[in-house]
């Protein structure tokens, strides 16, 4: 192991400017104890300084891979900064979180789930792996469950503790093997053990592999996802909907580089991310088809989603599935931020669709934005949703033509899973656009209806901009 | 580069999309104003280019302005007109005003209503003028949700049924196109396919000029037949080092090098000892800022070292999505196979399917009579006047170009099913007791005519496809407007709940009747020209052994039915004593009533009387696309 020098640091800078942030964001907090909104501004900086800090970057690792940047880090920086920036902004704004007691803690979490977010996406290490899933699972129970006198929100939050504790433990299990077995927890030092692997390196790997198909919401580790959906509130799924995914993809890629790069091993892990694509795809496509409740519906779709982004690597070790995967994730955060945000601005007390009735008349701005980005998530073109699900199809039907069937069954399954879950999105399109409110008079919905068109905006402008950062991005 | 002229099919597609912009800003009480501005704006888009595009000769691309996007993915902001696109057009421009004024009463959330019919148009509009297959299918999903909620919201009972199915089967054909859409880059080397090109093709399309020099990415450099130093290569200095003299002009075909052959190697064809000045004069004086055509040097005593009638012409075509490089790439999608497939005939089938539920093909139908029946009239009369179109278009766009080989294997197929639609649909529309019921099938049974006249394989039958887009156009959408107005006034659309329309109604029936004639194809009127050229096309045709001659025969039959379903609708309606006391006191059309109808009655009559300038804007374009099918015929 080498010792960090100095130089590295500022290799780490916007990790370190993020981590510091959150403890001087409570520091903020403490201050200003009556105004959590200075909390929320004071994190949106943060952001935006570790933002800046990263757009120049400078490659390099920590001791045994702690903390890497490469390409992957690079682009996913911005994803996890940009989100956590577009959550804070919303939650500033939200009526439900200003009105409750922990607003400002909520605007920590926040920031601690970005940062949490930003090590697990930089690990190359197991220690940072297990550190990273749990700085953002921990956030993400604290965030789901804040509102613990709303009965949902609490069984919420409840599940999404049970159901997480299951799986790091998993995790946590199987990184405790991979060391006795090997020696080691550099991820990079763990490919010549697997090459030779046995059944118990088999074991372990499976083990860690549930913990980020967990993270990343795969078949059938998306079991708690409808129902923790179903009861946060609208921001807090906004951030852990989309923040541990990217980071978690981002580790995908980066655990694939340094343990499965040629060879035998690679092609299992190729097999291995087609078949959980394909089940991830069919399973939640279907599911979705038959939910009644928006937040569920939205949820299943995230779960096609995940199993979408995961067959852009269906071609490994062929890496051209990096890219499409980057502006995949970048977009899908975009759009399910946006789309998390303007449900929240719509929806009343109601139950299930019912709670989005008449939309139109009850929150014009937000039900266009609405509209607008489920029209992305579905894959409606010029929108960026339909760019990333093209990206991906490519690198499909690019392996079926080399005569590789896989690449066929996972462009059909992309393809079935958008057609169903368009289907699916028909239902709250029909709920928020077309049907008339209910007859009794339906109480205003949150607020955040700007951030939401800016979101919808962005559905708009990115096509025209992200395909080539998305491309350019490479492990 | 955009020129004034290029300018025309971009405005015609960003025109509504502005327009819906507009829309959502407008303050409420100028929304509908601020819809019939764009809309008229949009038709005087469309008529100019239509007419520019139609003086001009319809055989070769005209406005076309190229923008590469992502040229990663060959995926490039083209759009341009031809003889095809031309008539839809101008077919657009007419149906768009009269929708927008036809919804003049829709007082239900209006300023939606008006933004989401705007997107609808720019989807339509942006199909006809791409030349990129993926902006086609940009286009293409662009109408997908706005028809979804145009019908869900302002339709009738049953509107949620009949948008839901009107979207599974519109999905599922667009899934095919999309998959069609990645497979075919996939199936095209990095570094671009060495074709031939047909000679007479050649003739009529290639351009002289250096139009583009710099297509190449620089691995075709290392293609086997290229990169032996035969193709050009800039050097520092920007000009060609290939043995290029000043004015020495390159030929290219859509923007590629053409290629000759000379002792089993691919030279650049040139125009040598050609002044530049001399071809500026020379072009300008006949084709104003359209390139020169190779069929004006053929044979000039200058070239005599290029004996073009005796060559075999290649072009090394890149990996793109450009509509008319994908139609060079025939030989290579018959060639080529996908897991065991012929890529031809998977990408003609998933192409197929997409359009065919547009179209709609018997068989692929039943969603469009629930649509037609649910949709508010001003949907009615742009599902029928347009977006059944689109399906059409499709087929003579990109299926049969670019799948020429799996094309006429499908034509006999096509033709009967078009022939079965023609008689079918005819028979069904003929116990409808539902009047949009019955102008929904008669829509099925026109759009059969078009299937009939592409399957001929000759000039007229796909003229005449054509013309019968155009003519059906105009029928439909008056047809719907006819129970348009009835409806307004009686709120329902019951056959037999109507009689002796023409005592309270007189100038309203003696439209009603001129409708009906039309779309039964009365000689004098619209709907005559276009069949006309679909049967002379099928009897003479010669496609599967001529028994597309026998179709052509038994489709007669069709007319027949029409005549009677239209007819005994009318003498229901219209004639006889009033059944219904109420409508006794009806009053006749009213002013905006007679702003909708009138325009499109003019229309039919000018078309019936008059359809010469119509065909002869479509003709060259059909000569094209039936001569590359020729060419195949002979040479696969």
């Amino acid at each position: 192991m080498t010792t960090p020098s100095l130089s590295l640091l500022s290799a780490f800078a916007p990790e370190i400017v993020l981590g510091l942030g959150t403890v001087a964001a409570v520091v903020v907090h403490l201050l200003a104890r009556n105004r959590p909104e200075l909390v929320a501004r004071f994190s949106i900086l943060v952001c935006g300084v570790a933002a800046i800090l990263a757009l120049d970057p400078v490659r390099g690792a920590l001791g045994g891979n702690l903390l890497v940047v490469d390409g992957v880090q690079i682009a996913a920086r911005f994803a996890i900064l940009a989100a956590t920036a577009l959550v804070l902004a919303a939650a500033a704004t939200s009526r439900a979180v200003a009105a409750s007691r922990v607003a400002g803690e909520h605007h920590i979490a926040v920031l601690a789930l970005g940062a949490g977010a930003l090590v697990l996406s930089g690990s190359g290490n197991l220690l940072t792996l297990i550190l990273g899933v749990e700085a953002t699972s921990l956030t993400a129970y604290l965030l789901a469950g804040w509102r613990r006198r709303d009965r949902d929100a609490a069984e919420a939050g409840m599940k999404y503790v049970m159901f997480g504790a299951i799986a790091t433990g998993l995790m946590a299990f199987g990184v405790s093997h991979l060391y006795g077995l090997t020696g080691t927890l550099n991820a990079a030092a763990l490919a010549p053990a697997i090459t030779q692997a046995g059944p118990a390196i088999a074991v372990a790997l499976i083990l860690v592999a549930a913990g980020l198909a967990y993270k990343l919401t795969l078949v059938p580790f998306h079991l708690y996802a409808p129902d923790v959906y179903q009861g946060a509130p609208a921001t807090s799924i906004a951030a852990f909907g989309t923040l541990p995914k990217v980071a978690a993809l981002a580790v995908l890629v980066r655990l694939l580089t340094y343990t499965a790069p040629t060879g035998p091993a690679a092609a299992w892990a190729g097999t291995a991310l087609a078949v959980a694509g394909i089940a991830t795809v069919l399973i939640g496509a279907l599911i979705a088809l038959v939910q009644h409740d928006a937040r569920r519906i939205l949820a299943f779709s995230a779960v096609v989603h995940a199993g979408t982004m995961v067959l852009a690597l269906v071609a490994w070790p062929g890496q051209g599935g990096v890219g499409p995967l980057a502006y995949y994730a970048a977009s899908y955060t975009v759009l399910a931020i946006g789309a998390f945000i303007a449900l929240g601005a719509i929806e009343t007390d109601a139950k299930g669709l019912d709670r989005l009735r008449g939309g139109w008349r009850r929150a014009p701005v937000a039900t266009v934005a609405l509209v607008v980005l489920l029209c992305g998530l579905a894959g409606i073109p010029p929108l960026a949703g339909f760019f990333a699900k093209w990206m991906v199809l490519r690198e499909c039907v690019a392996l079926a033509a080399t005569g590789n069937q896989v690449g066929m069954f996972a462009a059909a399954a992309v393809l079935a899973g958008t057609a169903l879950t368009i289907v699916a999105y028909l239902r709250v399109l029909r709920a928020v656009m077309v049907e008339d409110p209910l007859a009794t008079p339906a109480p205003a919905g949150d607020s955040g209806s700007g951030i939401a068109l800016l979101c919808a905006g962005a559905a708009i402008i990115l096509p025209l901009a992200l395909p080539w950062w998305g491309m350019a991005v490479t492990p | 580069m955009l020129t004034t002229s290029a300018a025309l099919p971009v405005w015609f597609v960003l025109l509504p999309l502005l327009g819906a912009g507009l829309i959502v800003l407008a303050p409420a009480m100028r929304v509908r104003v601020t819809a019939l501005g764009v809309a008229l704006a949009t038709a005087l888009v469309a008529g100019l280019a239509a007419v520019l595009a139609g003086i001009h000769g319809g055989h070769a691309m005209q406005f076309e302005t190229n923008i590469p996007l992502i040229p990663a993915w060959g995926f490039s902001f083209h759009l341009g007109v031809d003889g095809l696109s031309a008539a839809m057009l101008a077919l657009c421009g007419v149906i768009e005003v009269i929708a927008v004024l036809s919804s003049w009463k829709v007082d239900k959330r209006p300023r939606a209503y008006f933004a989401l019919l705007m997107l609808l148009f720019a989807g339509t509009n942006a199909v006809f003028v791409s030349l990129d297959l993926l902006l086609f299918y940009v286009g293409w999903e662009l109408m997908l949700i706005p028809m979804y909620i145009l019908i869900a919201v302002w339709g009738g009972d049953q509107r949620r049924y009949a948008a839901v199915k009107y979207v599974l089967f519109t999905l599922v054909g667009s899934l095919a196109m999309l998959f069609a859409l990645i497979l075919l880059p996939a199936s095209v080397p990095e570094e671009g396919v060495l074709v031939e090109v047909d000679p007479d093709r050649v003739m009529t399309e290639a351009h002289i000029g250096p139009t583009s020099l710099e297509w190449y990415p620089p691995s075709a450099f290392s293609h086997p037949v290229v990169g032996n130093g035969l193709l050009w290569v800039k050097n520092k200095t920007g000009f060609p080092s290939m043995n290029l003299k000043r004015n020495d002009l390159p030929v290219d075909i859509y923007g590629l090098p053409l290629l000759i052959e000379r002792n089993r190697s691919f030279t650049p064809v040139q125009v040598v000892h050609l002044k530049l000045e001399e071809l500026k004069f020379r072009g300008r004086k006949k084709f104003g800022d359209h390139p020169p055509s190779m069929s004006q040097f053929a044979g000039d005593s200058k070239n005599d070292n290029l004996d073009l009638k005796a060559s075999k012409f290649f072009v090394l075509v890149p990996r793109d999505l450009n509509i008319q490089h994908l139609q060079l790439l025939w030989p290579h999608w018959a060639k080529t196979t996908f897991l065991g497939v012929s890529v031809a005939v998977l990408g003609f089938w998933c192409f197929l399917l997409a359009f065919a539920v547009k179209v709609p093909v018997i068989g692929l139908h039943t969603w469009l009579p629930h649509a037609h029946v649910q949709a508010p009239t001003a949907i009615s009369v742009v599902l029928a006047a347009l977006l059944l179109k689109l399906g059409v278009y499709g087929f003579l766009r990109i299926a049969w170009p670019v799948f020429p080989t799996a094309a006429l294997d499908a034509g006999p197929l096509i033709a009967v099913l078009g022939t079965v639609a023609i008689l079918y649909a005819a028979w069904v529309a003929l116990m409808q007791n539902d009047l949009k019921r019955l102008v929904a099938y008669s829509s099925v049974s026109h759009m059969g005519f078009c299937l009939l006249g592409l399957a001929a394989v000759n000039v007229a039958g796909a003229t005449g496809a054509v013309v019968q887009m155009v003519t059906h156009g105009l029928g439909s959408a008056m047809l719907f407007l006819v129970v348009g107005v009835i409806y307004e006034r009686a709120h329902h659309r019951r056959v037999d709940g109507f009689g002796g329309l023409a005592k309270p109604m007189p100038v309203f029936a003696g439209i009603a009747l001129f409708a009906c004639l039309a779309s039964a194809a009365l000689p004098g009127l619209a709907g005559f020209p276009g069949e006309l050229l679909v049967f002379l096309g099928a009897v003479s045709s010669t496609a599967a052994n001529g028994k597309v001659q026998i179709l052509g025969l038994v489709s007669c039959l069709g007319v027949i039915i029409t005549a009677a379903y239209l007819l005994w609708m009318v003498k229901r309606v219209f004639f006889g004593p009033i059944r219904h006391p109420e409508q006794a006191a009806w009053p006749d059309l009213t002013r905006r009533e007679y702003a909708c109808l009138v325009p499109l009655v003019l229309l039919t009559l000018a078309v019936g009387v008059w359809p010469q300038p119509l065909i002869d804007s479509i003709t060259p374009a059909a000569e094209t696309l039936v001569r590359h099918l020729h060419w195949v015929a002979a040479t696969r």
